[in-house]
C-alpha cells in the first residue's frame, strides 16, 4: 500500500532510517536509483506491502533530484474553512471481495461487492473479472445492481464486451457511500484478511489491481482531470525507522472470534505490483521546505469524484445505457427483472439486501475544504493525510485510534463526527502555520 | 446533475397523485381488500415516536426528511416499498436498523417504529396494534396511496 495510503493506516510503513538511506545512496552513487526489495513482512504488524519503500533492515532508498521540489503553495487548513464532513463505511469481507455466481430461479447472478477500501482502486479489475463471468451465459443484456464505483464500471465493462446495459439502483454515485472515500490509489487497503482470503486470493487481486492500473491510464491528461497523479509528501518529526506497534482490540483473532482483533491481520499485496507503481524517494534535508526533520515523496494516482463519475455516466447513457432507480429487498425480487444475467453490486448493502453476513463495515470519515487549484500535492503527517482534488482539499485522520487498519473495524455509525474532523484539519493546519514557502 | 437521466419509476404516479386533488398521503389501503388491513394503535405510533427520537433521529433527522446520505422516511419511503407486503419492511428494519447497531430492537419495538412511520405518512391509526410477527406482516400490503385510479388520471393530463 502505497500513496496518500490514508485509506489504510500505512502511513507509518514507511521504515526508512534516514541517515542510512541517505549514507546508502552514496555508497551506491548513481545505482542508487533502483528500487529496494521487499524482504519479510516488517515486524509489529506492518504491512509487507511498502513497496519502494526501504526497509529498517538497511535496504536503501533513493534521494530526490535536487531542484525537484516545485514551489507549494501552502494548504489553507483551518478549522473555520470545513465545507463538508463525509462518511463512509468501507464493505469489508475477511475473504476478499464476493465475485462467485449464483443461481436464483431462472437468474445468474455473479456478485461483485465487499471490496473494503481498495473499491476504487481495483473497480475495473473486479468488474473485468464479474463481466467475464457473466459472458458465460451467452447474455445479450445484464442488469446491474448497485450505481456506486463498482456498479458503473461492471456496466461501463459490460456494454464495451458488447452488452445491453440496464443499471437498477436505489441511488445515483452522488449518493453513494462510493463518493465518500478518499479517492487515491490505495487497492490492498481492508481488502481482505491473510488466513480467510487464503494463498490464492493473491493471485486474482494482482489480476484486478493490473487490469483496473491500466484502465486508469485511459483517463489521465482529459479536460477536468477526472484522474491525475499527485505527490504526495510523507513528513515525520521522527526518522521513518521507528516502527509503530498496532495494539489489538482483544484476544484471539478472526477465525476465533469472527472478527479481527490486530492490524496485522491484515492482508497486503502491493509488492506484487512494485514494478509498475512509482516508488518513494527521500527529500534530502536540504531541499526539504517542511518544518519537519523527515520527508519522503510519493507519485500516487488519485481520483477526482466529481470529474470522473460524470465522465464515467456520461459514457454509459451515451452506449445506451439505461438507469432505473429501483430499491431490492429480497433475492426474490429478481424475478420481476426481464434480464437473465445479473451482476449483483451493492456494496455493503449485500449485508442486508442479500443476508451475507460476513460483511464487515469499517468507518471511515473524510472532511472537506474549498478547492484549493493551485495546491498540487498532499501530505501525510502524524497519522493524518491532506490532498488536493479538484473538488476540494480532503482531510482524513487515518489511525486516531492507534489500531492501523483495525480503525474504525465493525463500527456502523455512519454520521460526521465533529470533533474528529476538527483534530485532522487542525493538525495539517498547524504545519502549514510553521511552514515558511522558500521557493514559493 | 447525474440523476437527472434516470427513469423514476414511480415519481410519475407519485407526483400524480399530488396532482389529483392533493390527497396523496390520504390513508387510501389500497389493498385492504386483497389482503388484511394496515391496522396500528395511537398508543404504538407514540412509543414508535419515542423509540424512533432515540434510535433513528439521529442520521433520519427529527421530522423523517432524511439528509444528503439518509433516505427520507417519507415521500421517497412511499415508492420505495409500495407495492411490498409489510413484512419485507419490518425485515428489513429489523436486521439493518439503527445502522450504528443493527437489529439490536425488539421486534415489538420495530413494529411500533413501522406504526409511528405510518402515521407520519398520513396512515390513520386504527382499533388492531401492527403485529410484530413476520407471518402476520405478510398478509398486510404496504399501504399505497391512491394508486392506481391516479395512475390513470395522470395519463389524461397534461
Ligand atoms: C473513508 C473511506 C475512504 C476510502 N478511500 C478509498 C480510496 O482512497 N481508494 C479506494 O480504492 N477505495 C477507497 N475506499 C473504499 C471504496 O469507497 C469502496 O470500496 C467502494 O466505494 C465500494 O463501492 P461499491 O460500488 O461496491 O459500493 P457503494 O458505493 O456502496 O454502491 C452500492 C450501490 O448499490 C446500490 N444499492 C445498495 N443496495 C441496494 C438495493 N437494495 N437495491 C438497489 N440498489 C442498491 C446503492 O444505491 C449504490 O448505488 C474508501 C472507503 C471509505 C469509507
Amino acid at each position: 500500500m502505497r500513496g496518500f495510503g490514508v485509506d489504510s493506516a500505512l502511513g507509518k510503513f514507511d521504515i526508512v532510517r534516514r541517515r542510512d538511506v541517505f549514507a546508502g545512496s552514496l555508497a551506491l552513487g548513481g545505482l542508487a536509483a533502483g528500487r529496494a526489495l521487499a524482504s519479510d513482512p516488517i515486524a509489529a504488524g506492518l504491512p509487507a506491502s511498502s513497496a519502494g519503500g526501504a526497509k529498517a533492515t538497511g535496504e536503501s532508498e533513493r534521494t530526490a533530484l535536487p531542484g525537484t521540489i516545485p514551489p507549494l503553495v501552502p494548504i489553507r487548513a483551518h478549522v473555520d474553512q470545513i465545507v463538508d464532513i463525509k462518511v463512509c463505511l468501507r464493505p469489508f469481507r475477511p475473504m476478499g471481495p464476493r465475485l462467485d455466481v449464483e443461481r436464483i430461479g431462472d437468474k445468474l447472478v455473479v456478485h461483485n461487492y465487499g471490496h473494503g477500501g481498495s473499491g476504487w482502486s481495483l473497480s475495473w479489475g473486479s468488474a473485468e473479472i464479474a463481466v467475464g463471468k457473466a459472458l458465460t451465459a451467452l447474455p445479450r443484456q445484464v442488469a446491474v445492481i448497485g450505481c456506486g464505483i463498482v456498479g458503473l464500471t461492471s456496466a461501463l465493462v459490460a456494454q464495451r464486451a458488447g452488452l445491453d446495459v440496464t443499471i437498477y439502483t436505489k441511488d445515483m454515485l452522488p449518493h453513494t457511500r462510493s463518493v465518500r472515500a478518499n479517492g487515491s490509489w490505495t487497492p490492498d487497503s481492508r481488502i481482505a484478511l491473510t488466513t480467510p482470503a487464503g494463498p490464492e486470493f493473491g493471485d486474482l487481486w494482482e489480476r484486478m489491481a493490473r487490469y483496473s492500473w491500466k484502465s486508469y491510464r485511459d483517463y489521465l491528461g482529459l479536460p477536468g482531470n477526472p484522474i491525475e497523479f499527485r505527490d504526495s509528501y510523507i513528513l515525520s518529526d521522527k526518522p521513518f525507522g521507528s516502527t509503530q506497534e498496532f495494539a489489538s482490540t482483544g484476544p484471539g483473532d478472526y477465525a476465533s472470534n469472527g472478527m479481527p482483533r490486530s492490524a496485522s491481520e491484515f492482508a497486503h499485496y502491493s509488492d506484487r505490483i512494485r514494478d509498475v507503481i512509482p516508488a518513494a524517494e527521500v527529500i534530502a534535508a536540504h531541499d526539504n521546505p517542511f518544518p519537519v526533520a523527515y520527508a519522503k515523496r510519493e507519485a500516487v494516482m488519485i481520483f477526482n469524484f466529481g470529474g470522473y463519475g460524470h465522465l464515467l455516466l456520461s459514457e454509459f447513457y451515451q452506449a445506451g445505457g439505461k438507469v432505473v432507480i429501483r430499491e431490492f429487498h429480497a433475492p426474490s425480487d429478481l424475478k420481476g427483472l426481464k434480464e437473465k444475467v445479473i451482476i449483483n453490486c451493492p456494496g455493503l448493502a449485500a449485508r442486508d439486501w442479500w443476508s451475507d453476513k460476513t460483511l464487515i463495515p469499517v468507518r471511515g470519515q473524510t472532511a472537506w475544504l474549498p478547492p484549493q487549484p493551485d495546491v498540487k500535492y498532499g501530505v501525510r503527517y502524524n497519522g493524518v493525510s491532506a490532498l488536493s482534488k479538484s473538488d476540494g482539499i480532503l482531510i482524513q485522520g487515518f489511525n486516531a485510534s492507534g489500531l492501523g487498519e483495525m480503525d474504525g473495524v465493525g463500527n456502523s455509525f455512519e454520521h460526521a463526527d465533529r470533533m474528529e474532523a476538527e483534530n485532522a484539519v487542525t493538525t495539517i493546519g498547524g504545519l502549514f502555520s510553521r511552514f515558511s514557502p522558500r521557493r514559493g | 446533475m447525474m440523476a437527472f437521466n434516470a427513469l423514476r419509476r414511480r415519481d410519475v404516479w407519485l407526483s400524480a397523485c399530488i396532482v389529483v386533488g392533493g390527497f396523496a398521503y390520504a390513508p387510501q389501503v389500497r389493498g385492504a381488500e386483497r389482503t388484511g388491513a394496515v391496522s396500528y394503535t395511537a398508543e404504538q405510533a407514540e412509543h414508535g415516536a419515542a423509540l424512533y427520537k432515540q434510535n433513528c433521529a439521529v442520521c433520519h433527522g427529527g421530522t423523517l426528511d432524511g439528509a444528503f446520505d439518509t433516505p427520507s422516511l417519507r415521500g421517497r419511503l412511499i415508492s420505495n416499498w409500495s407495492g411490498t407486503t409489510l413484512d419485507k419492511v419490518f425485515h428489513y428494519i429489523s436486521k439493518a436498523m439503527p445502522l450504528f447497531a443493527p437489529g439490536s430492537l425488539k421486534p415489538a419495538d420495530n413494529a411500533a417504529i413501522v406504526a409511528f412511520i405510518l402515521r407520519e405518512n398520513d396512515v390513520a391509526p386504527g382499533p388492531r396494534e401492527l403485529p410484530s410477527d413476520e407471518g402476520a406482516l405478510k398478509k398486510i400490503s404496504f399501504p399505497s396511496v391512491g394508486g392506481k385510479r391516479a395512475k390513470k388520471t395522470s395519463s389524461t393530463s397534461p
